[in-house]
């Protein structure tokens, strides 16, 4: 071998593969950090996202009271720039004399977490089965794709809430809820990338140089399809996480004594004319949250959709 | 080294079963080159294919024997086929833009081609200890293999992405990457249509290269005639699934037999005669689900004679290494 003098010729020293895999793994972040930059909305999205799991994560350091601690000589305050508010409590009290600001705080934790588990679940599962039943078609692909027609027949809230009726209420009863139903999405989209990968002459050329059928789906096209997926996921943290604040809400989603957005705004309904704060701010907070999520999601588009670089 | 058999391989459509190819039979030698010749869609890519068994869905070779030194590839397991295909058969494609994976550093994909038959593994020692040296054996592998194909400075294209690479570069590493595991047959089909007519010349003096340096056999799959004229030592033409007429290369084009051969020189211009008019072949291809006659060219043909409607056809050895399936001989 003949010695370059090129930049990268020092990548040919004797490294170490696995260091080498993280290196691209942080040169690829890298990259869609440095698109991210550049697009202004997204960006907006992920710093408020950010702000958000990080306040979730401090909550114990960063809420100034305990979120469950009862105080009945002050219900109802306001917030404090409105007259009888004051600094003590920021966003003011609910029914109980909790402090809201501290019960979005932790709030937060619920919503994030729901969010998460309940798309990763979906993601996991749905990618799964969409590669197998897109690539080898077949009895699966039948079955599965019939299963997931079935469930599309109803819509997720009424689907979620005859699952959580039976179940019960309960943070795991929840995430299987959700992800029951949410993987039917992963696995169209999936599916359908899949039909369309695999007939490209680069899975045919795979095949020709002897790789096997599944190092041809979870190698070959999968990197292929990923992004498509990111996309999809992201945008589906937000519904999930509106979805579980509608349960919770509806009192079938977290159990009431947890701190959750959307039983308290379902607590706050009934003073809405004399404390509309009560209701309000958690509804705020989904809102921005949700909001934020799906900027981050649409801008993830913009930069990995080929066909929109192209224009 | 190659003997084909009575190959048939059929695909079942709504209006019955095409059979795209028509008991074919082949024979070759290591080393050699031989051009299989014809219009789109007359089977030449689904014998290649069939070699391989990589025949689409719902498409399958009902009979027939494919013999690589003496094994019928037919009756080999999914799994046996795996370590044949890019190990001892290798196959390139017709548009090297789409047989890249776009996701992945053309200097990582040939380097997979390496990793999926164990090439380097032996030398290297193995995981975890050997990884690091098997990496390094492996990229120096690949760099040779660039440069071998003429990938110029192949330390820094080694880390680019094939939609860096032009079309010409793009072929040659496909060939980089077919040529990995030192096969004894590479299957190259329409190698070159896709590229311009230099760049065509170009990868044409790297097969040969290929094949005069290890040994490879090569079946060059080529709608163009004056490619294989070109290129190959001897010509297979193909038409409607069948092998019409077999013969060394100048024999071939100096003196045509087959009707359907003659027909297509007839409609190729060339620079070194006289001025005459191009003839295109008057028809079209028929309907493979639908055959009519028993020569498949019959009407289409201008030598044909009443008893070629029925006549039995075989492929006849007409003696000086030349076959042809035509009544006429």
């Amino acid at each position: 071998m003949t010695d370059s003098s090129l930049g990268t010729a020092n990548e040919h020293q004797i490294v170490n593969p696995y260091l080498l895999e993280l290196r691209l793994l942080t040169r690829n972040a890298l990259h869609l950090w440095g698109q991210l930059r550049r697009h202004p909305t997204a960006l907006l999205g992920l710093i408020v996202i950010i702000l958000y799991v990080v306040s979730a994560i401090a909550a114990p350091f960063i809420a100034p009271y305990d979120p469950t601690e009862q105080n009945l000589m002050a219900r109802n305050k306001p917030p404090f720039w409105a007259e009888g508010g004051s600094l003590d409590h920021i966003l003011g009290t609910d029914q109980l004399g909790r402090d809201l600001l501290s019960r979005i705080i932790y709030g937060g934790r619920v919503s994030i977490l729901v969010g998460l588990l309940a798309t990763g679940f979906s993601v996991l599962v749905g990618a799964l089965l969409g590669s197998l039943a897109g690539y080898f078609r077949g009895r699966l692909d039948d079955i599965v794709s019939r299963f997931a027609d079935l469930l599309m027949a109803f819509p997720f809230l009424i689907f979620a809430i005859g699952v959580m009726s039976m179940l019960g209420p309960g943070f795991s009863n929840l995430i299987f809820a959700l992800s029951f139903k949410g993987w039917v999405e992963f696995f169209r989209l999936v599916r359908g990338e899949m039909l369309v990968e695999k007939t490209k002459e680069y899975v045919e050329a795979a095949r020709a140089v002897g790789r096997s059928d599944l190092a041809i789906i979870f190698s070959e096209i999968a990197p292929n399809i990923f992004h498509t997926v990111l996309v999809l996921a992201t945008l589906r943290v937000g519904h999930m996480i509106v979805l579980e604040a509608s349960l919770s809400f509806l009192g079938l989603g977290i159990p009431p004594e947890i701190p959750a957005w959307g039983s308290m705004v379902a607590g706050g309904r009934v003073q809405l004319l004399v404390a509309y704060w009560i209701s309000t701010f958690p509804g705020l907070a989904l809102a921005l949250l949700v909001l934020s999520i799906n900027l981050l999601g649409e801008g993830l588009r913009d930069i990995l959709d080929p066909r929109l670089k192209l224009q | 080294m190659l003997e084909i058999k009575g190959l048939r391989t059929v695909f079942p459509t709504s209006k019955g079963e095409v059979v795209a190819a028509k008991d074919v039979d082949l024979t070759m030698e290591p080393g050699q080159i031989i051009g299989l010749v014809g219009e789109s869609g007359c089977g030449k890519s689904v014998t290649m294919l069939s070699i391989l068994r990589l025949v689409p869905h719902p498409g399958r070779i009902v009979s027939g024997q494919v013999l690589f030194f003496g094994e019928d590839l037919v009756k080999k397991s999914p799994l046996e086929m795996r370590r044949i295909r890019g190990k001892e058969i290798a196959m390139i494609f017709q548009d090297p833009m789409t047989t890249l994976n776009p996701v992945f550093k053309v200097g990582e994909q040939i380097r997979e081609s390496l990793r999926i038959h164990g090439i380097m593994s032996e030398q290297a020692g193995s995981w975890p200890w050997g990884a690091r040296y098997r990496l390094q054996a492996e990229r120096d592998k690949v760099i040779q293999l660039m440069e071998e194909v003429g990938i110029p400075s192949p330390q820094a294209r080694y880390h680019e992405y094939p939609h860096q690479f032009s079309g010409g570069m793009q072929q040659r590493a496909l060939i980089a990457i077919a040529l990995a595991c030192e096969p004894r047959l590479l299957l190259a089909d329409e190698p070159t249509t896709a590229l311009d007519v230099t760049i065509q010349a170009q990868i044409l003096d790297l097969l040969r290269r290929i094949n005069e340096t290890h040994g490879t056999g090569i079946i060059l799959v080529t709608h163009d005639l004056g490619v294989a004229a070109e290129f190959c030592e001897e010509i297979v033409v193909m038409y409607a699934g069948q092998i019409v007429e077999r013969g060394p290369t100048d024999e071939v084009i100096q003196r045509p037999l087959h009707p359907y051969t003659r027909g297509l020189l007839r409609s190729i211009p060339r620079i070194t005669r006289e001025k005459r008019k191009l003839e295109p072949i008057p028809g079209v291809v028929p309907d493979l689900a639908n055959l009519k006659y028993n020569c498949a060219f019959y009407d289409r043909c201008d030598a044909a004679l009443p008893k070629c409607e029925h006549d039995e056809l075989e492929l006849r050895d007409v003696g000086g290494g030349r076959l042809v399936r035509c009544v006429l001989y």
